[in-house]
């Protein structure tokens, strides 16, 4: 699913929300062109691909760290999604070599702990361990991250800010990296 | 006068046939939010109500943004609750963060600008109220369907709306692409200043295993099961 929402405030910037199990892409040579946001991740993880050359940049909002029942691309899994975000940025003009990209990941936090044990599964520590795998298997190179934890995140990935991601976390000082 | 709809988007998933079944369910279920309501006002000496309940399906994609703005601050009391099959569920008490310190408050017989709800005591008690009203409405819901319930002790989280919405929107993502929400608003009708402040949310999500579950066991209300 390719997020489709656009909202823009006033004298901003646009910018795309990205949904659980979606992605967007955008690129960094368009003056008013959207930046690319996930609000209040929990236990997701928001990958952020950019690659230099085409000023291509892509977010995928991975929800659960195995694989589709069909493997398809597909941005929910974290298996998939870094198919459905290479098949994406080539659209816009990224190259097919996932080598040439580098990333930035954000997200997996436990946020809901039940006392005495309880009963979810830490699904963000999961995520971020599938996604960090799938990233050396692809060979594209991780260049910051902001994960687990016990806070969600919101994270904004700005093409023209040359791949970098802003990475809020509520009551501590915004991140960029 | 409670408000209540039944929202189905049009996405590709919608089965006529799901709200043509709800409508059966439906008055079980206000029913059992009705109970939650009086069980949260006789612990709270408060009079609580339901004043609007939203039935209707909803992607994963959109869960974090069902009950207002996403990077707001908010209190959640989260407890998931499980059938006699393999059905589950998630039940949230959601509330804004400055309702949150004034109910804690109430709760605590002290005043709001004291009260830290992170702090041992205040996230009890908020722990209490999300337990009491949870279980009320279990106990109803299981009342009537014939289903027995059973609920885990809460998980109290004080962080973005959305970010709690997400990691429940994340455990049914694991077995569904959309689930039933049961999004109600409960309103005070005293004291005045904080009844006109407070966004008190009541979510509840079953897995479709546990809303087939519910589905097959309703029956409208003085019927004989």
């Amino acid at each position: 699913v390719i997020a489709a929402s656009a909202v823009r405030a006033p004298g901003a910037s646009s910018s795309i929300a990205v949904g659980l199990g979606e992605l967007a892409v955008a690129r960094a040579d368009t003056p008013d062109g959207p930046q690319l946001v996930a609000y209040g991740l929990g236990s997701c993880v928001a990958i952020c691909l950019f690659e230099a050359r085409s000023g291509v940049a892509g977010m995928a909002h991975v929800v659960l760290p195995g694989e589709s029942p069909h493997g398809e691309p597909n941005a929910r899994f974290a298996r998939n999604a870094l198919a459905a975000l290479r098949e994406a940025m080539v659209k816009i003009g990224g190259p097919a070599d996932l080598r040439r990209y580098q990333a930035r990941i954000a997200g997996g936090a436990q946020v809901l702990v039940i006392s005495g044990g309880g009963s979810l599964p830490r699904v963000g520590d999961r995520n971020v361990e599938s996604v960090r795998d799938e990233l050396v298997r692809a060979a594209i190179p991780l260049l910051g991250e902001h994960v687990g934890g016990g806070k969600g995140r919101t994270v904004w990935f700005n093409p023209r800010d040359l791949g970098r991601i802003r990475v809020r976390t509520v009551g501590r000082p915004e991140l960029v990296f | 006068m409670i408000d209540i709809r039944m929202a189905f988007p049009g996405t590709p998933g919608d089965s006529p046939s799901i709200s043509t079944r709800l409508a059966d369910l439906t008055p079980v279920v206000i029913a059992a939010l009705d109970n939650a309501a009086a069980a949260l006002s006789e612990m709270a000496g408060l009079r609580i109500a339901v004043s609007s309940t939203t039935l209707g399906l909803a992607r994963i994609a959109d869960m974090p943004v069902l009950a207002g703005g996403p990077e707001a601050l908010a209190l959640g009391v989260y407890f998931a609750f499980s059938g006699d099959d393999d059905g589950q569920g998630h039940l949230l008490l959601l509330m804004d963060d400055a309702g949150s310190q004034q109910v804690a408050a109430l709760l605590l017989g002290e005043d709001a600008a004291d009260v830290d709800v992170t702090a041992s005591l205040p996230a009890s008690a908020l722990a209490e109220a999300g337990n009491v009203s949870c279980s009320a409405f279990l106990n109803a819901l299981g009342d009537t369907t014939g289903l027995r319930l059973d609920i885990t002790p809460p998980a109290v989280v004080q962080d973005m709306r959305g970010a709690i919405l997400d990691a429940l929107a994340a455990d049914i993502a694991t077995v569904a692409e959309e689930a039933l929400v049961i999004n109600t608003r409960f309103t005070l009708e005293q004291p005045e200043q904080l009844a006109q402040a407070l966004d008190l949310r009541f979510l509840v999500v079953p897995t479709p295993s546990m809303l087939e579950q519910l589905l097959e066991r309703a029956v409208p209300i003085g019927a004989v099961r």
